[in-house]
C-alpha cells in the first residue's frame, strides 16, 4: 500500500513530463508565435472584467438577506392561510398560471389528480354567485422555491389543468422536473482574507402550490384520489 | 583606474530586460497553462442537489480555484528552469557577476509572479462571463456576483501574484540546490515523498504545518509579511550558495 501510493504520483509526473517532450518536439513555438498567442488572450482578460462589472449593474437581484426573510413569511403566512381557510396575502404568493374553463351545467364535477407532483398541490375552493353557471376559473400560485438563496420558482411551469366532460383532471406528465442550475463561488485564496460576517448561509425553501378555483355557487363537487379540498367560507 | 564606473543596478536592470527577452517563452507556458486550466474550470468545483415533489435541482458551482493552482504548479517549474544550464551559460557573454546573475533572476520571477497574479484574476472575470453567455437565462443563482468588487479583486491579485512568487521562489531554491549537486534531483523528492509519508503514519505533517503556516492565515498584512520575508531569506540563500559554486562547470 506505501508502495502503491509512492507509484502513483511518479506515474503522473512521468506521463506529463512525456507530453510536455513529445509536443516539444512536434511544434517548436515562434517567437512571433506566441507573442501574437499572449496579445490576443491579454485583451481577451482585459476586456472581460470591464464587460462583467457591466452584466452585473444590469441586474436587480434581491438582496439574500431580504429574499430569506421573504421566503420564511411567505411560508408561514401560506400555512396560516391554510389553517384559517383563506385565500393567503398576495404579497406572499404569486400567480404563474390562469384557466377559465367551461363544463356541462346542471351536473356534478369530478376533480382528479394524475402525476407525482400534482399530488403536492393544495386546492382550494371558493364559491362565486357572479360566475356564470357553467364556468369556473382556476388560478396556480406558488411561494418562492428558494436554494442557496435563489428564488428559481420562476422555472417550475405548472401542471395541466383541463376538463374532459364532467371531470376536471390536474395533470402532469409524471417524468421528474429537473432543473439546472449555475452558481459562482468566491475563489479560496481571497474567501479566506475576508471578514466572517461575509459568509452567507445556504438557504433552501421548498414552495408551496395552491390551486384556487372560484365556482358557481351551486356546483356539486366530487374529489377522486382522497384530495383534500379547502373550501373558503 | 577605469574610464567607466559598472554600477550594480545598471548591469542588474539591463540583464533584468535581456532575461524578460531571452525568457518570454514562460509568458506563453503561462497562457498555455492558464488555458488548460480554464477549460477544465468548465467541470466545476462543487454542487448542491435539492429534490422534492417531483422536482429535482441540482446547482453547479465554478470558481478559479483550479486556474490558480495550475498556475502556482507554472511558478514552481519557472523557479526551477530558470537556472538551466543554457541560459545560465548564455549570460557568460555579458559583462555580470552572480550576484547581478541572481538579482535578474529574482527580478524575473517577481515580474513574472505579478503576470500571474494579474492574470488568475482576470481568468476568473472570463470564465464567470463564459459561463453567464452558455447559461440559459434565470439558470445562474447570482448573476449579481459575477463580478468581483474592486476590493476583492485587488486582494486576489495581491494573494495570487505572492503566492506565485513564493512557489516561483521555492522552485528557485530547489533549482539551485540542484546546480550544487546533482544528488538534489534524488534527495528532494525522497524527502518530499518521505515526508508526505510520515505524516500518513505518524499523525504528524511537517508539510502540512509548513501549508498551514502560508495557506492558513487569514490576516492579509501578516501573510504578505511571511511571504516577504520567505523571499528574503529564501534568495538570500540562494545567493550565498551560488557563490559557492564555480566560474562555470
Amino acid at each position: 500500500m506505501i508502495f502503491i501510493s509512492f507509484l502513483l504520483p511518479i506515474a503522473l509526473v512521468c506521463i506529463f513530463l512525456a507530453f510536455v517532450m513529445a509536443t516539444h518536439r512536434l511544434w517548436k513555438p515562434s517567437r512571433s508565435k506566441t507573442k501574437y498567442v499572449i496579445i490576443v488572450y491579454g485583451s481577451i482578460l482585459l476586456l472581460s472584467l470591464p464587460i462583467t462589472y457591466i452584466v452585473a449593474s444590469f441586474t436587480d437581484a434581491q438582496p439574500a438577506e431580504q429574499m430569506i426573510e421573504h421566503a420564511q413569511a411567505a411560508t408561514s403566512e401560506f400555512l396560516l392561510a391554510i389553517e384559517e381557510r383563506r385565500l393567503p396575502s398576495a404579497e406572499y404568493i404569486r400567480a404563474i398560471e390562469e384557466w377559465n374553463l367551461r363544463y356541462e351545467e346542471n351536473k356534478p364535477l369530478s376533480i382528479s389528480i394524475r402525476g407525482q407532483r400534482s399530488k403536492s398541490i393544495w386546492i382550494m375552493v371558493e364559491r362565486n354567485e357572479q360566475l356564470p353557471d357553467d364556468q369556473i376559473n382556476i388560478t396556480y400560485y406558488t411561494t418562492p422555491n428558494v436554494v442557496d438563496n435563489y428564488d428559481f420558482s420562476h422555472l417550475i411551469h405548472p401542471p395541466e389543468v383541463f376538463i374532459i366532460g364532467q371531470n376536471l383532471i390536474i395533470h402532469d406528465d409524471n417524468i421528474p422536473l429537473e432543473l439546472e442550475l449555475i452558481g459562482f463561488r468566491r475563489e479560496t485564496f481571497i474567501d479566506r482574507f475576508l471578514a466572517e460576517d461575509s459568509h452567507r448561509a445556504q438557504e433552501t425553501f421548498i414552495g408551496k402550490d395552491l390551486l384556487y378555483m372560484e365556482v358557481p355557487a351551486h356546483l356539486e363537487l366530487e374529489v377522486m384520489n382522497n384530495i383534500e379540498l379547502i373550501l373558503i367560507d | 583606474m577605469y574610464s567607466t564606473e559598472v554600477n550594480i543596478w545598471s548591469v542588474t536592470r539591463k540583464q533584468y530586460i535581456y532575461k524578460l527577452h531571452a525568457l518570454f517563452g514562460a509568458f506563453g507556458t503561462l497562457t498555455a497553462v492558464q488555458i488548460l486550466a480554464f477549460i477544465f474550470s468548465f467541470g466545476g468545483t462543487g454542487s448542491l442537489g435539492v429534490s422534492y415533489s417531483g422536482i429535482s435541482v441540482t446547482v453547479q458551482y465554478y470558481s478559479s480555484d483550479g486556474i490558480f493552482l495550475f498556475t502556482l504548479i507554472w511558478a514552481f517549474i519557472t523557479g526551477i528552469t530558470i537556472n538551466y544550464r543554457s541560459y545560465r551559460d548564455a549570460e557568460f557573454f555579458f559583462v555580470t557577476n552572480r550576484l547581478v546573475s541572481n538579482l535578474s533572476n529574482i527580478a524575473f520571477l517577481l515580474t513574472a509572479s505579478l503576470a500571474a497574479g494579474v492574470t488568475i484574476v482576470l481568468l476568473s472575470s472570463t470564465l464567470k462571463l463564459s459561463l453567464y453567455l452558455t447559461t440559459a437565462n434565470g439558470h445562474i443563482i447570482d448573476t449579481a456576483n459575477i463580478a468581483l468588487p474592486p476590493g476583492e479583486l485587488l486582494i486576489g491579485i495581491l494573494v495570487a501574484a505572492l503566492s506565485a512568487a513564493l512557489l516561483s521562489c521555492f522552485g528557485y531554491v530547489v533549482g539551485m540546490l540542484v546546480q550544487l549537486s546533482k544528488l538534489f534531483i534524488i534527495v528532494l523528492p525522497v524527502l518530499f515523498f518521505g515526508f508526505s509519508n510520515l505524516e500518513n503514519v505518524t499523525g504528524y505533517g511537517f508539510l502540512s504545518s509548513a501549508f498551514k503556516f502560508y495557506g492558513g492565515e487569514t490576516s492579509l498584512l501578516l501573510f504578505s509579511l511571511k511571504v516577504i520575508l520567505t523571499l528574503v531569506l529564501l534568495y538570500a540563500l540562494t545567493i550565498l550558495m551560488s557563490n559557492r559554486m564555480e566560474v562555470r562547470r
